[in-house]
Parts: C-alpha cells; structure tokens; sequence
C-alpha cells in the first residue's frame, strides 16, 4: 500500500500546476515595457474584450491594478472573465472577477482590493477574456503597447483567424459589466486593444 | 526503492497513472484555439522592409505555452507590401524536421494574409524555428522594431537564435529541408504571426 501511495503522490506532484505566480500581468507578453494611452470610442456602456492566452498564472487573486479612467459622473468598469468550454462560440464564458465600477478621474492609476479571489490559469492555454467599459464621457486606459505601434494592424493580426479583439455582444449597465460577454464582433475601432492589468494576490 | 522490489499490482498502477496523464495533459496543458508566436500580443507593431528574394529568415524561440494541432496562420502586412508570394515555414530546432510550412499571395497593405494546409503541435518547453521569405525582395509586413542591432548579438551570444537558412526559397515556398543556419544581426525583424488551430 505504501508503494501505491508512493506512486499517487508522485503522479499529484506532476499534476499539480509549479509556476502560479504572486503577480502576473494581463495584455502584455511579458513584464510591461512601455504603454500607451488608448482614447476609448464607442457607445456608452458597450463592452470591449480581447482574448488572451496568459503564460503565467495566479490563484486566489484578490488584487488589481490598471491605469486609466473617466470623466467625472461616469463610471468604468473593467472584468476578467475566463472560458470554460467554448465561451466565444456559445457566449457562456463566466465572469470570475468584476475589477472596478467606480467613478476615477482620467489616466489615474486605480488599486483595487477585496476582490473576490479569482485564479486564471498557469499557462495551460486557456483563454482569459479582458473586458472593459463606461457608463458615458470620455475615457481612456493604458494598454501594453508602444506610442508609435500601429494599433489598427495589432487589432488586424489579433482578428486574422477568428474574432478575438472586439465589441461584445452583452453591454454593461451603468458602467458594471455583465455576467458574461456572448460573441465578440470586429467593430474596426482600437478599443478592442485590451487595457494592461497587474493582478496580484 | 529500486523496481526490482515492485510487484505486478504497482507496475499496474504505474501505467494507468502514466496512461491517465498522458490522455488528460495534452488537452490539459496546450492552447486548443491560438498562440501568438511571441508568448503574447506584441508590445511593438510595426512595418518591417523584408528580406531579398527568396532569402529566409528565421527566429529560434522557446515555446511556452504549447498548441495543439495548428492547421493556419496569419501575418499582416505593411504599408508597401508589393505583389508576390510568402512563405512561411516551422522547424525543429536542429533544422533538420520541417513541422509545417505554407505560402500565401501577399495581400492588399495593412491587411491579413493566411497560410492554410498546417498540421503540427508546438509542445511547451521547446525550442522551434519560425522562418518566413517572399518571392519579392522588400516586402513589407508587420513585426518588432526597430532594426535589433542590439538584441540580435545578444540573441545570438551564446547559440544562434536569430539567422538566414539556407537553402533559401524558391519562388517564395519555403525548402523541403534539412536546412542550416548562419547567424545574422541586422535587418531580421521578426515578423509577427498569428497560430490557430481548425476551430481558433
């Protein structure tokens, strides 16, 4: 029996994921190196999402950061949502953590706290969808790109093979984002570009 | 303990427990949809000048996401993409294995191209090749920037990681292989490219 027992552990051990990380980073391909403001378009309350297949990740998250905002009386919300199944095809992708919903001022730097914990997955190819949207004004965020990269082609590139960068088919409502997105749909604007997140526990 | 002292029953469990992982990891650990060949969306797009006629550039790179099954992938284009053919092709590390490999007629600027008629996995942990060419020399496409002077030595300081093939394509589809590497350090902006499986 021991030796059985020898055996299962060992097999956990491998099973079992080594790399969760205390801080990952969301919209980026690795450590940010620099960003860029992106001027948010679009209707109020519409809900932009990007696709991300993240090569780190994190359990029992609890904390959030981004830059960014609106302006005042207006509120944005930011989510991280995480495909069980086939969430682009069937809209059924669960929201597992609603970051901020609150009213910021323009290109400031938001803590949040308190998150209910939320894990994303360490490299195993699952795709974690980033949402982002505001009840009304103007509004903008950084994302994890360069000042002079051509955001329409990066959203081109993204969308090549199936629509990973775009506008949901599910909105917010007063700012608060949805349960779940549904599809997503090129809509040809750089807001698909997802906002560069730093999640920690 | 040694396996000598192993008995029928343990060797039993042993290959179901290796049987179970090898059926629950490959779907487990591997992206089933797209990669981006840098592990994420890239910080940098810009138009990148291609190499001359037929000569191919390749950039070895660590997988660390993994895929299973790509069958396409995609490039855009830049502002001055000309009128021709690219080619693109996936390698072992040695060179000497041709994963897969496509040519697609260059598009319209700043549009997508797709190379179609891909069957390969990319395992985590491993080293692959991505080499790309064009039947025209001074294509345009999107990629890093800007010229890696810098990073391309680095790359190349300890094995060669950024390099021509040889030999080159022909009429822009990519050589059968085996194919071998010469280090280069300048004018090998890599192209950015999109993978995708049958349902990405």
């Amino acid at each position: 029996m021991t030796g059985v027992l020898r055996i299962v552990l060992a097999c956990a051990l491998l099973v079992v994921p080594a790399r969760a990380a205390e801080l990952i980073y969301l919209g980026t391909d690795g450590i940010p190196q620099e960003t860029n403001t992106i001027s948010r378009t679009g209707s109020n309350n519409a809900l932009y999402c990007a696709d991300l297949i993240p090569p780190i990740g994190i359990t029992n998250a609890t904390k959030l950061a981004f830059r960014g905002g609106v302006a005042v009386s207006n509120t944005v919300g930011i989510a991280v949502y995480t495909h069980a199944g086939a969430c682009p095809e069937t809209g059924s992708c669960a929201l597992v953590s609603t970051t901020f919903a609150g009213t910021i001022a323009n290109d400031t730097l938001n803590v949040v706290t308190g998150l209910s914990a939320f894990s994303i997955p360490d490299g195993t190819g699952e795709m974690v969808r980033v949402c982002h949207c505001r009840s009304g004004g103007a509004s903008n965020y950084r994302a994890a790109i360069n000042v002079s990269t051509d955001v329409g082609t990066l959203r081109t590139l993204w969308n090549a093979l199936a629509v990973h960068a775009g506008l949901a088919v599910e909105a917010c409502s007063a700012g608060t984002p949805p349960g779940f997105t549904g599809t997503l749909s090129d809509d040809g604007s750089t807001n698909a570009v997802p906002p560069l997140l730093a999640i920690g526990k | 303990m040694g396996t000598a002292g192993m008995t029928p029953r343990w060797w039993g469990c042993l290959l179901v427990s290796a049987c179970l992982l090898g059926t629950v990891l490959p779907a487990w650990a591997q992206s089933t949809s797209f990669l981006w060949w840098s592990p994420g969306p890239p910080a940098r797009v810009r138009s990148v000048t291609g190499p001359a006629a037929d000569v191919m550039h390749c950039r070895l790179r660590k997988e660390t996401i993994g895929i299973t099954s790509v069958t396409q992938a995609a490039y855009v284009t830049g502002a001055t993409p000309g009128t021709g053919t690219m080619g693109v092709s996936f390698w072992s590390s040695d060179g000497q294995t041709r994963l897969g490999a496509a040519t697609v007629a260059i598009p319209a600027a700043t549009t997508a191209g797709v190379w179609t008629g891909l069957s390969f996995s990319l395992t985590k942990g491993t080293s692959y090749w991505l080499c790309w060419c064009a039947s025209i020399s001074s294509t345009t496409y999107r990629g890093n920037g800007p010229a890696p002077t810098v990073t391309g030595p680095m790359l190349n300081h300890t094995a060669t990681r950024q390099a021509t093939a040889s030999p080159g394509c022909s009429a822009g589809a990519p050589p059968a292989g085996p194919i071998s590497f010469t280090p280069a350090t300048t004018g090998m902006e890599q192209m950015h490219v999109l993978l995708g499986t049958a349902t990405p």
